[in-house]
């Protein structure tokens, strides 16, 4: 019987009466290195941040090396020789790496002065172990990515933890650096470190992992050793979802007219060479997972972010400068997925945000606006989208539901009944009953004549309403399924 | 990956604007000390650099508060109205109750519980800015924006609103050794001491670690709310101890006095290499060098008998230049 480094038994923890945790029991043996799997929103942050004491659970209990371990801060974590290493990078770029190393003791000598002379020593054997391409005196700023992240590993490695936890530690990185960074831990395991390893490319969990876990909607589904499971056994489990949310019904007509075309699309290294085209009257879904740049394309395709490269067309015409205001004037539509900073104005009124997109219109001469116009335009728009409001002037919305706050958002574009709608997760944080309703609006958009491009993580609701999904891996688009081929299993995996 | 382009990897040194940001200070104050060595006779002489260096020495020494509170991202526009009440203070002290009296300045004895009680009431208006920017997370403009026209009423209250003399301390901030200002070297000996806490000592350091990310610093076991206190404090302090030398320099506390100079402050901060943005900054040379371009330039236009008027101008067209100078350079890491 192998020792066992960290024991979790029966951990559960909701937010605001959701159930994110579902009573996790999970044991880690000393000396493996154990991955852990699931999709965006499956529970596997929240389940790490309850391990390094950031948020407490709600009920179970853990052990660390067969003690109890109550973690209440980060603190306790260190003490009880627990590691992080965040995909968030901990490190100030305007300190050197000596000092960075060592922000969280300084040792200190008279007078206070910190004992620069120990400090650069201690780093510089650091840096000679991994042969870091750096010197103690260099600023973090002046660093890459892959550089960095080896920087924040050595500060972990510092307090000699016995447990290490990696959270989606490759995101950044490019292929040399992510070979590095596994030959390194590796080297860890070698020298007796027990790892976690959460991560959702499931090439480097299968080269790196002894076990496997499986978390979807916070249970752990499996956990298995890595030669005894495929890869694609690995997906299902962590993509088979029952399929029970209602979606609308609405018949329509794909057109064979194209709406918008874009053609090699190229943004840094998260976009890389992306064609698509979208057709009048249909709803096409971007499937793909954090980091995968689906964001980024459309950002892209909106002109909010500079493309380095690619063309788009937009009823067959060339668009010769890519920016919001020529995409908005080309009757284009983008709902950020970040509703609260980008797509509202909390503190103001549902009329005001609704009325925000069109104000040009209803502005007469010497720029005053038409109150009357504009009341009818906002009422008309509500009774639409079937937005709960009893006084659009003057209710904010901020008072309002999730739900809701999502129609306004999705009103303020449809008042201008754009041809080429794009969706950044349009139903994130709202309630099953708003979903539905955002999926009619949705619809009847598409209906209507419109292009719809809808990017979600949730799967299920993607092959609930989409013609179309395309699947996008590593700024590729790795795929694209027609509505009657659709498997959870079949996407997923162009995904992973 | 080699080093070299380890180094190099996010570097760009390269752009035109980058350049301007970082020399183009230098080059138009160039031109400026160009112009007033050919338009006046006495600006390029030893005799006028001294006195630049004793007109610049108070607000330095305010200087190197500021760079304390904006390196944490903060900032104390309250430093030209500290200035003032601690000198009114001083003054009512020393003039109106005779707690201080002149005899007792004639030897050190008297100034020792002068600058004693300026710093104390610095610190005590430091420590009030740094609580409740941080107990009450309120932003540090409006807390300060407050604290300034506060402490300049207190003053007029207890003044009662007219001019206190301060002249008996003129003999300690006009005073020289050799031909040296005594308040230079002052100057110079808070530039070392303070340029060292910020650069080598933890303290120092754990302030540029919570302007560059808070969230990162806390994360790192910072106590953040007690650091930006602290350097708060400093600010109050140190701008305290700048308001009663510069006062005795003058010889008297007028209603107006120091009035203004928390932009003068503020912009000479950032002419010597802080941000605005927190996490970067220098006591040593950056102090040094605001300071001395600000009074350089302010200097000569009295050298060259310009308009009162331009003065004010220019002030503010130096402080729309160190700015937009500061936010070229800042290339959004920091936020």
């Amino acid at each position: 019987m192998k020792e066992i480094a960290l024991k979790l038994f029966g951990i559960d923890k909701s937010y605001s009466g959701v159930k994110v945790l579902h009573g996790i029991d999970i044991e880690i043996t000393k000396g493996e290195v154990h991955g852990l799997v699931g999709e965006n929103g499956a529970g596997k942050s929240t389940l790490m941040n309850i391990i390094g004491g950031v948020i407490a659970k709600d009920s179970g209990y853990m052990q660390v090396f067969g003690a109890n371990y109550e973690p209440n801060t980060p603190a306790s974590a260190i003490d009880a020789g627990i590691a992080f290493v965040h995909q968030e990078l901990n490190l100030f770029s305007n300190l050197t790496v000596a000092e960075n190393m060592f922000i969280e003791a300084y040792p200190v000598g008279f007078g206070g002065a910190i004992k620069y002379k120990q400090i650069k020593q201690i780093a510089q054997k650091c840096i000679d172990e991994y042969e870091l391409p750096v010197t103690p005196d260099i600023k973090i700023e002046e660093l890459s990515t892959g550089v960095k992240q080896m920087i924040e590993i050595s500060k972990a490695l510092m307090k000699s933890p016995r447990i290490m936890i990696f959270d989606e530690p490759t995101t950044s990185l490019s292929s040399r650096e992510k070979d590095k960074l596994l030959a390194t831990i590796n080297d860890l395991k070698e020298r007796g470190i027990t790892i976690i390893y959460i991560s959702h490319i499931l090439d480097d969990v299968f080269r790196l992992c002894d076990r496997i876990s499986v978390l979807r909607d916070g249970h752990i589904i499996e956990t298995s050793n890595t030669g005894e499971v495929t890869k694609s056994q690995v997906v299902s489990y962590m993509v088979g979802r029952e399929m029970n949310q209602e979606y609308p019904r609405i018949d329509k007509e794909i057109s064979e007219e194209i709406l918008l075309e874009a053609r090699g699309i190229r943004f840094e290294n998260k976009v890389r060479d992306v064609s698509l085209s979208l057709h009048k009257g249909e709803i096409a879904g971007l499937y793909g997972l954090m980091g995968s740049g689906r964001t980024e394309l459309v950002k892209t395709l909106f002109g909010v972010e500079k493309m380095d490269q690619g063309e788009v067309f937009i009823n067959g015409r060339k668009l010769e400068k890519i920016t919001p205001k020529t995409c908005i004037q080309n009757r284009m539509a983008f709902v950020t997925e970040d509703r609260h900073h980008e797509g509202l104005l909390l503190p103001k009124s549902v009329a005001e945000n609704l009325i925000i997109v069109t104000l040009p219109k209803v502005t007469q001469k010497l720029g005053i606006v038409n109150r009357l116009k504009e009341k009818s335009i906002v009422e008309e728009i509500i009774k639409n989208l079937r937005i709960k409001v009893n006084n659009p002037q003057k209710q904010n919305v901020i008072n309002l539901s999730g739900g809701n706050q999502q129609k306004v958002v999705l009103g303020k574009w449809v008042i201008n009944k754009p041809n080429i709608f794009i969706l950044d997760e349009p139903t994130r944080g709202v309630d099953v009953g708003a979903k539905y309703e955002i999926y009619t609006i949705i619809a009847e958009m598409a209906k209507n004549g419109a292009a719809i491009f809808i990017i979600s993580s949730e799967m299920e609701e993607l092959i609930g309403i989409c013609d179309r999904i395309l699947v996008m891996r590593d700024g590729q688009l790795s795929g694209s399924v027609a509505k009657g081929e659709y498997k959870q299993e079949t996407i997923g995996a162009l995904a992973l | 990956m080699d080093k070299e382009s380890a180094v190099h990897f996010n570097k760009r040194t390269s752009g035109f604007s980058t350049q301007i940001a970082r020399f183009g200070v230098f080059i138009i104050f160039g031109m400026m000390v160009v112009f007033f060595a050919v338009s006046s006779p006495r600006f390029f002489t030893l005799g006028n650099f001294l006195l630049i260096i004793q007109q610049a020495s108070p607000l330095g020494i305010a200087v190197v508060g500021m760079i304390y509170v904006l390196v944490v991202a903060g900032i104390d526009i309250s430093i030209g109205s500290t200035m003032y009440f601690v000198s009114v203070i001083v003054a009512m002290l020393t003039y109106r109750y005779n707690i201080i009296t002149v005899a007792m300045l004639d030897n050190v004895y008297g100034y020792f519980i002068i600058y004693f009680i300026t710093i104390a009431v610095g610190i005590i208006i430091g420590f009030i800015n740094g609580f409740l920017t941080t107990k009450f997370k309120m932003l540090p403009f409006i807390v300060t924006l407050s604290t300034l026209n506060i402490l300049r009423g207190f003053g007029y209250m207890i003044s009662e609103s007219t001019i206190q003399q301060v002249s008996s301390l003129s003999g300690f901030s006009n005073s020289k050794i050799g031909p040296i200002p005594v308040i230079f070297i002052i100057f110079m000996l808070i530039v070392v001491i303070f340029d060292f806490i910020l650069r080598r000592s933890a303290f120092g350091r754990h302030l540029m670690a919570i302007g560059n990310s808070k969230i990162s610093a806390k994360t790192a076991g910072i106590n953040i709310n007690r650091n930006i206190i602290i350097s708060y404090i400093i600010c109050g302090a140190l701008g305290a101890l700048a308001g009663v030398m510069s006062a005795g320099q003058i010889g008297s506390v007028a209603l107006n006095f120091a009035e203004g100079n928390e932009f003068i402050v503020i912009s000479a901060a950032v002419l010597g290499g802080t941000s605005l943005f927190g996490g970067k900054g220098t006591v040593f040379p950056g102090a040094i060098i605001g300071i001395l371009l600000i009074t350089t330039i302010m200097n000569g236009l009295a050298m060259v008998n310009a308009s009162p008027y331009v003065y004010t101008i220019f002030r503010a067209v130096i402080i729309f230049l160190a700015v937009m100078l500061d936010s070229m350079k800042y290339k959004g890491d920091l936020r």
